[in-house]
């Protein structure tokens, strides 16, 4: 693994603009919402269900981006686009599951910083 | 085998001569005490005639006279025997020699032409080929002188052969008759026995060098040999020798089953014809017992029989110590495995498991033999597996340790969760491969506690929202009505009420304006909370705000009698850049506060710098009374929504509890903290920092005009936001805040719908994916509405998507723009300004 961290919060840090309690309501409804689009993933893989890997990916993509996990995001975006354009689409499941195992640690990773 | 001269004699003449003793009157002397041989009959003449002829009496040269016969008779003797053989008369002259002599000295003469020379002569003569000649010409000196026996005297030739010599006197008829010396070439059995004697002492030294205990015991079992390192002292070792075990222990006093031990040992030996070890304990005065270990091994002869016994013994003392002190530590460990609760297993570098500890058997409910030889991985639940193979291993094969949390499978099914701490163990010599050694704790209850207490705080966090949510809604809908209460009160007041009716219409005055402050305070906090409160950036005397604040509520502490006191530690007219506004409204919460809990004393404001730079500075205000302070217990709470220090039954306490929690969240919205120093009974002291930006500052100056340039060039817009997600909810609501425009959010397209219907707005930010209606189906149908302001209003799009071409869609949809998301403050201003802009120049079109 590179040594990338998993997330960091400056964007929505910037956004914010130092509120404490919007940082922390924003990490908290991301892990709630990750938590819920992972799921509905991991779920349409297991199904084979590559419209819907698509649809989930779209949405979880801008929220990842937020809190920049670049990698993840990438992967997504991939993910997207083989699904778009029709190409290399036998690589989506594969790159489902290094997104989602790159977010999942993240989750887990805020949920102990943050000591949820 | 050398045999002597005495004993050739005595075969010689017994066997030829038929001699009997005593009857010739010959002697030949092996000891001081000779044995005297005589003839049974006249021998006949001997070759010698000088000597005189048979029966005559031969005349010697010392005067001792033999008859002819003798002579003959001892002259063929002579002449007869193997060695070389001299007999001289006492005054060294040769009376008999044989040519075994002068072949030995190499002589030219025959013996016969020897006979009556003297042998000082012939020594001188062989003197050359002798090496020591002096020594040898004493030594004969001190026999002739002595007539003593004489076997075995070495003579070593300059020709490199070693001679033996032997001397007898002789006595005929009991008077010295002469001396008989014998010589032979011994060269090669001396050197032989010389080499065996040095091998032997060769081995002999190793023997005596070896710190090891090596005796050699006959086959009877007595002593032969013993080196130092079984008994060092010499004069007990030689007398050792041929003694038996039994002589020893009584000797040294020894207990007697020793003897007994070893002679036991040596019968299983010989029984056995094997080597035979066992252990003997040792108990010395003044020493620790010590334990050897002996061994005796038999060496037999080429026919089978046993020769020797070779005992080797090595002191074990020390090696059993540490044996047993290691069986005693491996068994500690062994207790300290079996019987800690930690969980301890090994696994190697594939996480194979080697050894599993009782108390991770028993979590995993399993027998240590159901997980020995399995691999980890085996017990993990599938989707973790990748973590154990990605994470767990290249981890500890390549930082030597690794923690964390896993969660496992018993066998009953149930799943628990275990935090290690695992380290990889590399022992330098490289005897033992590479393990892992992992220990554990079972965190299962500790978990399904947390996940229960974080469900549970969820759940109280999500219902205080929707209670928040509920409580804003509600307020948001009494604000209107209540306020149209407050203006009929004070038209009802303005239009001379009657003396009856004053007091009530009073009441009603003050309690709709008390609940319109709460309703105030309910709409903020969750302003606060959405992101939605907008922070105004105006330069302000700040000292003018700490008048302000005096001032509301002068003509109340003036009437109960409490001083108010202004601390400014600033300078006289000193301004700051910030929200004045917001901080009249922590102010005044503050000293209201102050106001309500003292009854008497006063009131101080507070303010001095706390840290500056060159672009802002840190304010520090404090807010102090007299008055009855709060419980220690309190006062972690008092910045709880809804929480209240005092009884609020009690009606001058009375409050929603609001004001502090809004408070705290207003400082904090501008970079500041607060915190509260206080004493029952003593009064209270809030202190609370600000940042704010310092107005001489040129970069601020710069930035400020920018921000100013912004809201002057777009206005106060109106933002219609369509979007799903609730964390784009927060984060495009954070940066509306930011440009200063107000904003009203959609769940969905059809929310966006039916909100543009009711309500005008400037510009429309869509989401593309919505559950209910999505982006474009929204988008067209705006464009299809016949309000001409609302069909036309800008609408952008906010897409998650960045793929080529999908713009088009949005635009063939009727939207104006598209941004993609994540989107920074300027990024979206400079595209609202931009179809603001379109629409204006379209619109002049």
């Amino acid at each position: 693994m590179s040594g990338e961290p998993l997330y960091d919060l400056n964007y929505i840090s910037q956004i914010s603009k130092g509120n404490t309690a919007l940082i922390e309501r924003l990490c908290s409804t991301f892990i709630t919402s990750a938590t819920k689009i992972l799921s509905e993933l991991k779920t349409a893989l297991a199904k084979g269900d590559l419209t819907q890997v698509g649809a989930e990916a779209h949405k979880i993509k801008s929220m990842i981006a937020a809190m920049n996990m670049h990698r993840a995001t990438e992967l997504m975006q991939e993910i997207l686009e083989s699904l778009r354009f029709n190409t290399d689409v036998e690589s989506v499941p594969e790159k489902a599951e290094q997104g989602i195992f790159l977010v999942e640690a993240a989750i887990e990773k805020l949920k102990t910083d943050l000591s949820i | 085998m050398n045999i002597n001269l005495h004993q050739q004699l005595k075969i010689l003449l017994n066997s030829n001569l038929n001699i009997k003793p005593v009857t010739t009157g010959l002697n030949c002397a092996a000891t001081s005490n000779p044995v005297s041989y005589k003839t049974s009959e006249t021998p006949s003449a001997g070759p010698y005639g000088q000597f005189g002829s048979a029966g005559q009496e031969h005349q010697l040269p010392h005067a001792l006279r033999i008859n002819a016969p003798v002579y003959e008779w001892l002259n063929m003797l002579i002449s007869s025997m193997p060695q070389a053989t001299l007999v001289t008369d006492a005054l060294r002259n040769v009376i008999i020699t044989n040519q075994q002599f002068c072949h030995l000295f190499n002589l030219e003469q025959k013996p016969q032409q020897l006979v009556g020379r003297n042998t000082v002569e012939l020594i001188s003569g062989l003197g050359g080929d002798m090496i020591d000649v002096i020594y040898i010409s004493e030594r004969i000196n001190e026999l002739y002188d002595t007539r003593e026996p004489a076997d075995n005297d070495e003579m070593p030739l300059r020709d490199g052969r070693i001679i033996v010599r032997g001397h007898r006197p002789l006595y005929f008829q009991n008077q010295f008759f002469g001396h008989l010396w014998t010589y032979s070439d011994e060269t090669e059995l001396i050197t032989s026995r010389k080499r065996l004697n040095e091998q032997r002492d060769f081995y002999e030294r190793i023997l005596n060098a070896i710190p090891s205990e090596i005796v050699v015991y006959s086959p009877d079992q007595r002593y032969r040999y013993i080196n130092p390192a079984a008994i060092s002292d010499a004069a007990l070792r030689k007398w050792l020798t041929d003694k038996t075990d039994a002589d020893f222990c009584v000797f040294r006093g020894k207990d007697m089953s020793i003897a007994e031990e070893r002679r036991a040992a040596f019968k299983k030996m010989e029984t056995l014809q094997q080597p035979t070890s066992w252990e003997e304990k040792l108990s010395l005065p003044l020493q620790k017992e010590r334990r050897l270990h002996r061994t005796l091994t038999p060496v037999y002869t080429p026919d089978g029989r046993l020769e020797m016994a070779i005992g080797f013994s090595q002191d074990i003392t020390e090696h059993q110590q540490s044996k047993e002190q290691a069986l005693l530590n491996e068994m500690k460990y062994k207790d300290l495995f079996n019987y800690s609760q930690e969980l301890i297993c090994m696994h190697d570098l594939n996480g194979n498991i080697e050894k599993a500890n009782p108390a991770l058997c028993g979590v995993m409910e399993m027998p240590e033999a159901a997980l020995v030889g399995k691999n980890l991985k085996h017990f993990l639940p599938e989707q973790d597996h990748h973590l154990f193979t990605d994470t767990y291993l290249p981890t500890i094969k390549t930082g030597n340790r690794a923690k964390g949390l896993f969660r496992f499978h018993t066998r009953s099914g149930k799943r628990i969760y275990l935090l290690f701490q695992n380290y990889r163990i590399v022992h330098p010599e490289g005897a033992v491969a590479p393990y892992v050694i992992s220990f554990a704790q079972d965190v299962t209850d500790r978990i399904q506690a947390e996940r229960q207490l974080k469900e549970a705080r969820m759940q109280v966090e999500e219902t205080a929202r929707i209670k928040e949510k509920f409580l804003a809604n509600m307020s948001h809908e009494i604000q209107a009505p209540m306020n149209r209460i407050r203006e009929l009160t004070d038209q009802l007041l303005g239009s001379v009420p009657s003396l009856r009716q004053q007091p009530a219409l009073d009441g009603i005055h003050q309690s709709s304006r008390h609940i319109l402050d709460i309703l105030d305070d309910i709409l903020d906090l969750e302003k606060v909370n959405t992101g939605e409160i907008i922070l105004e950036r105006t330069t302000f005397d700040v000292a003018s705000c700490i008048r302000q604040t005096v001032q509301l509520f002068k003509e109340e502490t003036d009437a109960r009698n409490i001083r108010f006191i202004t601390d400014s530690h600033l300078p006289p007219g000193y301004e700051v850049t910030g929200d004045a506004g917001r901080l009249l409204q922590i102010l005044e919460n503050l000293v209201s506060n102050a106001v309500k809990f003292t009854p008497e004393g006063s009131i101080t404001i507070g303010v001095e710098k706390e840290k500056e730079t060159p672009s802002d500075i840190t304010l520090h205000f404090t807010v102090k009374d007299t008055g009855i302070g709060i419980d220690e217990d309190k006062l972690i709470k008092i910045f709880q929504p809804f929480t209240q220090a005092h009884n609020a039954r009690k009606k001058q306490y009375a409050g929603a509890g609001l004001g502090l929690a809004l408070t705290k969240k207003l400082i904090s919205l501008q970079n500041g903290t607060i915190w509260v120093e206080s004493r029952p009974k003593k009064g209270s002291t809030f202190h609370f920092t600000i940042l704010y930006y310092k107005n001489s500052d040129p970069e601020y100056l710069q930035h400020e005009i920018k921000t100013i340039s912004v809201n002057n060039r777009l206005g106060n817009l109106k933002v219609l936001l369509a979007e799903d997600n609730e964390i784009n909810q927060l984060l495009a609501r954070s940066v509306l805040q930011y440009l200063g425009f107000e904003s009203k959010t959609a769940g969905n397209g059809q929310e966006a719908i039916d909100l543009l219907l009711q309500e005008d707005f400037d510009v429309v930010l869509m989401d593309i994916q919505m559950p209910v209606k999505g982006g474009i189906e929204a988008a067209r149908e705006i464009r299809n509405m016949t309000d001409p302001k609302k069909k036309n209003i800008p609408i952008i799009a906010l897409t998650a998507s960045t793929l080529k071409g999908e713009e088009d869609q949005y635009l063939a949809a009727g939207m104006n723009a598209y941004i993609p998301k994540p989107f920074k403050e300027m990024e979206l201003y400079d595209i609202i300004g931009k179809v603001l802009n379109a629409g204006n120049s379209n619109g002049e079109k």
